[in-house]
């Protein structure tokens, strides 16, 4: 009896307090331009900032670029995450507060993947110079350590900023550290039987999560909701009779027609979604896991 | 004496015109030295005032009068002996803000300056119209700007052509203007700010032209193999950068060692100045970093030296102006000698030809004294913005 | 009206000497005064008039000791009882003709200016024809009439003496006569005594007595 009244009453308290929480101004704004950043800011810092990654939901953060108005909130914003690696193009050519930027990757710049680029250089005149920086992978974030990494630097600048709420911060992050430590922990156990083996990817983007856990990747091109043409087949074909693979890692569930090609010639599909933009139902960590257990 | 008062009146309202000649000299006599003394303190407070809120300055060896002049008040030839590296350093150090500045090529006569976001919250520069610059190519121009230029948000304006940090070469480019700051009554009134890539794309340290891997036109390729492709000068970069053309803009060279010309400093509080100066020095006598307000109060001194000689100068003059209208007067009088034996002749007053001088001499400095007080008056209402005009005017 | 006797007078440094044994002009009478260039007529006016001190003997006028008053009671005995009348008209030129007739108001301490005074300015102009030049400069006057308004300034506090000197001097024929008709009306209208230094001889008929300078011992010794 007790508890009947209890629970009900419990939950209509926790749901008061949130409404107030949120009803409270915010002591600043977090902007972020992909959504592992967004998780790891809204992690550390609970009701105490607002986080905002404003990308529509179905886009590829990496090709987008916010409007007018958008970049505007962006410069507005008290502190704006950025992934690094290349990562968001379009914040070379806009005017941020460069002592509001952070980038989370800045810490291990000597660990980013160098990568092929389809771009041919280009100089004026036969003894000029050519244009610096070259082109590094930028999804960081499937190696889970570089993670941590990225989720320490976005703690720290916000314990920089905004000091009043260091300990909030930090215990929170220290929560976020450990779940990302399990999940690190339990990827390297999930993938272990690849290790060493090759695998195929359907887009070059498991750069990092390659070298994490030591598999030997070979990426196409191909998108999840198109089947390839035959002549994708047959170079798929080539290839596999080159270097046998059995496993073939998808950002997004392929088509069943694709499904079933590579069933037919023995290779298991194995979804590993980016995580790049905001997933419609759960989160980064929730996501992962279920990834995880699917392998 | 009010017969006295009316003749005097009459007299002076006869000679009007040495009348209205004397009211002048006396009254500029008595409001010149006046007026240049107030329009030197309010000159003073002014560039003191733009000192005083820049803590410090960080740059290359040499001239901290020049750096200061360049940084503070965008005056002097454009140089830059800075690099991103410097500010990379400053910024690593953690002990305050560096905001860097870029002066480069000028358009329509107001110098263009590359700064990043901060500078405007630094100066307290708010936007009265339109929107700060937040793409490639944008710019906000200072209130005086806008004003002569007669420009606004949506308007264009394109930066000389001119051969500047030894870059020959260097294409004109047509900035969009975003916005326009509100007045403040200083230097930043008459600049046009734009953020620091576009203004190294000014100087000449950046550029957009076609994508030359599918350019059409051949004649722009000197050569190209799978390396690379090499472009001679003939290949057209773009004036102008759109949202169209903009992701084609790009810089060849290390960043890093894009050039700077001042970098101010927002320090933490007095103590991270003092260790920042400190570790400066130390680093040797390839930087410097220093309080402008001292370059500046120095530069008063001397300036207020001279204006003593000056002022000995001015004194002199006006001696000598006074004894020139004392002979005026004098041979006036002469002149009026037999109106004097008439009124003798006639049994006027001994006093009478006295009392009608003086009031007339009453009259005339009374007028130059209303004069004087109310060219004074108007440096009180106008002077600051005159001198603001005059310092930091485009 | 007028007594000199015995009067000497010299300019300090100047080797002119005047000397007038006697002189008697009666109250009333027209006297002209002649002679040469120097032979200080204008000097015996400033001296009747108590303009100049003599340096021996006595003036009398209208019964006051004039070569005797102190410098303030000699101005204002003469603001009172004397009108002279020059030869150059003596006109203020910043002042017009109405202001000039009132000028020894304004600078002659025992002269008010009232109302009274105003009103008879507007008489004495009409008199002597100069009403539609009152609000003029003397520049835009002719020679005559700017004489006419200085004896208008000379007759308007009722002066018992009228000393001219020169009065016709600069003017034409028509106009010399004209003036010396005024001054003779004035004599008689008023009761005035007029002492008249003129060059004029076609005029000495009219005064009732002339006296040659050359009977002085005035010039140069």
């Amino acid at each position: 009896m007790t508890r009947d009244v209890l629970k009900p009453l419990l939950m209509a308290a926790a749901l008061f307090t949130a409404s107030v929480s949120h009803a409270l101004p915010k002591d600043g704004v977090v902007y972020t331009v992909n959504y592992p950043l967004q998780f790891f800011a809204e992690a550390i810092a609970g009701d105490d900032l607002d986080v905002v990654f404003p990308a529509p939901p179905d886009v590829d953060p990496a090709d987008w670029t916010p409007d007018l108005d958008t970049l505007l909130d962006y410069q507005a914003a008290d502190l704006i995450l950025l992934n690094g690696a290349g990562y968001a193009e379009w914040t070379k050519g806009v005017y941020l507060a460069r002592s509001r930027l952070l980038d989370t990757s800045a810490g291990f710049k000597d660990r980013l993947i160098a990568e092929e680029s389809d771009e041919v250089p280009h100089v004026h005149g036969p003894t000029g110079a050519e244009v610096q920086g070259a082109a590094v992978a930028f999804t960081t974030w499937l190696d889970l350590s570089l993670s941590r990494a990225q989720a320490e630097a976005v703690r720290d600048a916000m314990v920089a900023r905004w000091p009043n709420h260091a300990a909030a911060f930090s215990q929170r992050h220290a929560v976020l550290d450990a779940e990302l430590a399990m999940l690190d922990a339990a990827l390297s156990e999930a993938l272990t039987p690849l290790r060493g083996r090759h695998v195929l990817a359907s887009h070059p983007v498991y750069q990092y999560l390659e070298r994490r856990y030591g598999l030997d990747v070979t990426s196409l091109h191909w998108e999840p909701d198109l089947t390839p043409p035959p002549e994708e087949w047959a170079a798929l074909d080539a290839l596999l009779g080159q270097r046998a693979a059995t496993v073939m890692l998808w950002e997004g569930e392929p088509t069943q027609e694709t499904r079933a090609a590579l069933q037919a010639r023995g290779l298991r599909i194995a979804v590993f979604p980016t995580l790049s933009n905001r997933p419609p139902e759960e989160d980064f960590v929730s996501i992962l896991r279920a990834a995880i257990d699917a392998l | 004496m009010i017969g006295a008062i009316y003749l005097a009146w009459a007299h002076i309202r006869y000679h009007a015109g040495r009348s209205v000649l004397l009211v002048l000299i006396f009254a500029i006599l008595g409001a010149i030295p006046l007026m240049t003394e107030r329009l030197a303190t309010l000159a003073e407070a002014q560039l003191l005032e733009r000192a005083n809120s820049t803590p410090l300055i960080f740059g290359p060896p040499g001239s901290q009068l020049d750096l200061s002049l360049s940084a503070l008040f965008f005056e002097g030839e454009p140089r830059a002996e800075l690099s991103m590296i410097d500010f990379a350093t400053l910024a690593d150090m953690g002990l305050g803000t560096p905001l860097p500045i870029l002066r480069t090529h000028s358009a329509r006569g107001f110098p263009i300056v590359g700064i990043d976001i901060e500078y405007l919250e630094f100066r307290q520069l708010r936007i009265s119209e339109g929107r700060p610059m937040v793409r490639l190519g944008e710019a906000v121009l200072g209130a005086d700007v806008a004003a002569r230029l007669g420009l606004g948000p949506g308007d264009k304006i394109q930066s000389e052509i001119r051969e500047i940090f030894e870059l020959a070469g260097a294409y004109p480019l047509r900035m969009t203007v975003t916005g326009v700051l509100d007045r403040v009554g200083t230097p930043d009134d008459t600049a046009i700010f734009t953020g620091l890539r576009t203004a190294w794309v000014v100087a000449g340290f950046g550029h957009g032209h076609e994508n030359l891997a599918t350019t059409q036109d051949e004649s722009v390729v000197l050569s190209r193999d799978e390396g690379r492709i090499v472009a001679n000068a003939k290949l057209t970069e773009y004036i102008e950068i759109t949202e169209e053309n903009a992701s084609s803009f790009h810089s060849h060279g290390d960043p890093d060692e894009f050039p700077l010309s001042a970098i101010l400093i927002d320090p933490n509080d007095e103590r991270s100045a003092a260790i920042l100066r400190g570790r400066i020095e130390d680093a040797g006598s390839t930087r410097q970093v220093f309080r402008p307000l001292g370059v500046v109060q120095a530069l008063l001194d001397e300036v207020f030296r001279i204006k003593s000689v000056l002022n000995m100068l001015v004194a002199a003059v006006t001696v000598a102006t006074l004894m020139a209208l004392g002979m005026m007067i004098w041979l006036s009088l002469k002149l009026r000698r037999r109106e004097f034996e008439i009124s003798h002749q006639i049994g006027g007053d001994r006093s009478a030809m006295v009392r009608l001088v003086g009031a007339e001499l009453a009259l005339l400095i009374g007028a130059s004294a209303v004069l004087c007080i109310a060219l004074l008056m108007l440096i009180e209402v106008f002077g600051a913005d005159l001198v603001r005009a005059l310092l930091f005017g485009g | 009206m007028i007594r000199i006797e015995q009067l000497k007078f010299a300019y300090p440094g100047g080797e002119f000497v005047l000397s007038v044994p006697e002189l008697r002009v009666d109250a009333g009478e027209t006297v002209a005064i002649v002679g040469p260039s120097g032979s200080g007529k204008s000097t015996l006016l400033n001296l009747i008039a108590g303009v100049l001190r003599p340096g021996a003997g006595r003036i009398e006028v209208d019964e006051t000791e004039v070569s005797a008053l102190p410098d303030r009671h000699s101005r204002a005995f003469r603001a009172r009882t004397i009108g002279f009348v020059f030869q150059d008209f003596g006109l203020l030129d910043y002042i017009s003709a109405r202001d000039n007739i009132l000028h020894p108001y304004r600078i002659c301490a025992p002269l008010r200016l009232t109302a009274e005074v105003r009103a008879r300015v507007e008489a004495l102009a009409a008199r002597l024809g100069v009403s539609q030049y009152l609000h003029r400069r003397p520049e835009a006057l002719s020679q005559g009439e700017r004489q006419r308004v200085a004896i208008c300034r000379a007759l308007l506090p009722g002066p018992r003496v009228i000393l001219a000197d020169e009065a016709t001097g600069n003017l034409d024929p028509a106009n010399k006569t004209a003036i010396l008709d005024l001054l003779f009306e004035a004599v008689e209208t008023d009761g005035a005594t007029l002492v008249a230094v003129t060059h004029d001889h076609e005029l000495l008929p009219r005064f009732d007595r002339v006296i040659d300078f050359r009977d002085f011992t005035g010039g140069e010794a």
